[in-house]
């Protein structure tokens, strides 16, 4: 137990090394580009997903299966964000490809999904669905 | 400018424009789906009472639907689609809300009333006025969720009777609008929509005390009433059954039962469920052809409760 935790630790620690020269070399217009840019892509790629979805909306008896169905296109929409971000920043910025983006990039999108994970569920249990 | 497109990608584009254009795109079209049904031990409190385990059956009722909605319901058969009235359309999404909370509001005052008047247990209320829930025209003068309390000089109570103003030209109406008194006037045209009215109570005081919670929620509308009267008198005269006991239709201040919408639609909701399903008398023949005996016509309220307590009593 002692070694899983302590592993945890270290990768925690790796990330957070990876992230603070990530934004000490990162300029502020090229992230903001690249947000953008990632969101834009990431709306666009489930844009017709969740179209279909909210038109399901009316069927009342699919709520549940609909309720799963926007939780996955939440956690799909952090992964093609994150997958858009990783293209984007090379090609706004080239010498950023030195940092092992690979590994910090999976633990953030990791991160945030469970964070989605945790907040969908709870605006769900206080709606009662 | 271009350059960056071949013909893949055009295809692409296209394909994707059109089917955005497809789950977007409004029909002129409303469709009523089956829906859910709705307990009254969550809509009703009575103090010191438990409220009985009957349930009202709500429908979904949406417009406009998309051109994809349209599709899957007419592939699927499991709707009535229909192009709404000239009534329905001149609301706003906002205005249809309301008018549905206004229906239920009074629904609910009138259930209680009926029920205790049945039960032989004291209530007091006050007549607020009729709530306006539909537009003469676009103009606005009448609003939704304004209370008349006269027209043309005549007082409104339960007993008006309306077709004395049908020829009138000119309508001037008393109204309270957020708290204000106002009045009026209206010149009849051929172009006017019908009015709906409904008649708005306040309890004044009731013992048992009596609370709503259900006005809360956001499920509106008046086909509640009949089995929220029934709810509330079965809990007040304390008689429970073990049964799963469904139903619809309005309640009208002498216990008679009222016409809905999507009886249909209702009966999908809750077959597989249900022990009984009490409906509108004279809407039965909508539901004559699926041959179900469970499904029980009644006229009045007190055939509710005299089926009850002989079968299951």
């Amino acid at each position: 137990m002692a070694k899983i935790i302590n592993k945890w630790i270290q990768g925690l620690n790796r990330y957070m090394k990876l992230q603070k020269q990530f934004s000490h070399e990162i300029a502020s217009l090229v992230m903001l580009k690249t947000v953008v840019i990632s969101i834009v892509v990431a709306i666009l790629v489930l844009l017709i997903p969740v179209l279909i979805g909210i038109n399901f909306i009316i069927f009342v008896h699919l709520r549940y299966y609909l309720l799963l169905y926007f939780m996955l296109l939440g956690l799909i929409f952090i992964e093609v964000y994150y997958l858009q971000f990783k293209k984007w920043i090379v090609v706004f910025d080239e010498k950023i490809q030195k940092l092992n983006l690979k590994y910090m990039f999976l633990v953030e999108r990791r991160i945030i999904q469970f964070i989605f994970f945790i907040f969908f569920g709870l605006i769900i249990l206080q709606l009662g669905v | 400018m271009f350059k960056f497109l071949n013909i893949k990608k055009i295809i692409f584009i296209i394909f994707y424009s059109v089917t955005i254009i497809f789950l977007v795109f409004p029909t002129q079209y409303q469709v009523i789906l089956p829906g859910n049904i709705t307990s009254f031990d969550e809509q009703i409190s009575i103090t010191d009472h438990e409220i009985s385990r009957i349930s009202s059956i709500y429908v979904i009722s949406y417009e406009p639907i998309t051109l994809f909605q349209y599709t899957i319901i007419q592939t699927f058969q499991n709707g009535q689609l229909f192009i709404p009235d000239a009534s329905t359309q001149a609301m706003t999404m906002r205005e249809k809300y309301d008018a549905a909370q206004l229906q239920k509001l009074s629904s609910y005052m009138m259930s209680a009333i009926v029920a205790y008047t049945k039960a032989e247990k004291d209530i007091t209320y006050k007549f607020e006025g009729f709530a306006v829930t539909s537009l003469f025209d676009q103009e606005r003068h009448i609003q939704i969720g304004d209370y008349i309390t006269s027209i043309n000089d005549i007082l409104l109570n339960i007993e008006t009777d309306f077709t004395q103003f049908r020829n009138a030209p000119i309508l001037e109406f008393e109204l309270i609008r957020n708290n204000e008194r106002l009045e009026v006037t209206h010149e009849r045209s051929e172009s006017d929509l019908p009015l709906s009215l409904y008649p708005i109570y306040t309890i004044t005081q009731s013992d048992p005390e009596i609370s709503f919670p259900g006005l809360d929620s956001l499920i509106g509308g008046p086909s509640g009433g009949m089995m929220m009267t029934l709810s509330i008198y079965l809990s007040l005269v304390k008689t429970s059954y073990d049964l799963n006991i469904v139903g619809t239709g309005t309640i009208q201040f002498d216990g008679s039962i009222g016409r809905i919408g999507g009886l249909n639609e209702k009966y999908e909701t809750v077959k597989d469920t249900m022990d009984i399903m009490f409906v509108p008398l004279e809407q039965y023949e909508l539901l004559e052809d699926i041959n179900d005996d469970r499904i029980l016509p009644i006229e009045h309220i007190n055939d509710a409760i005299l089926y009850l307590s002989e079968y299951y009593g």
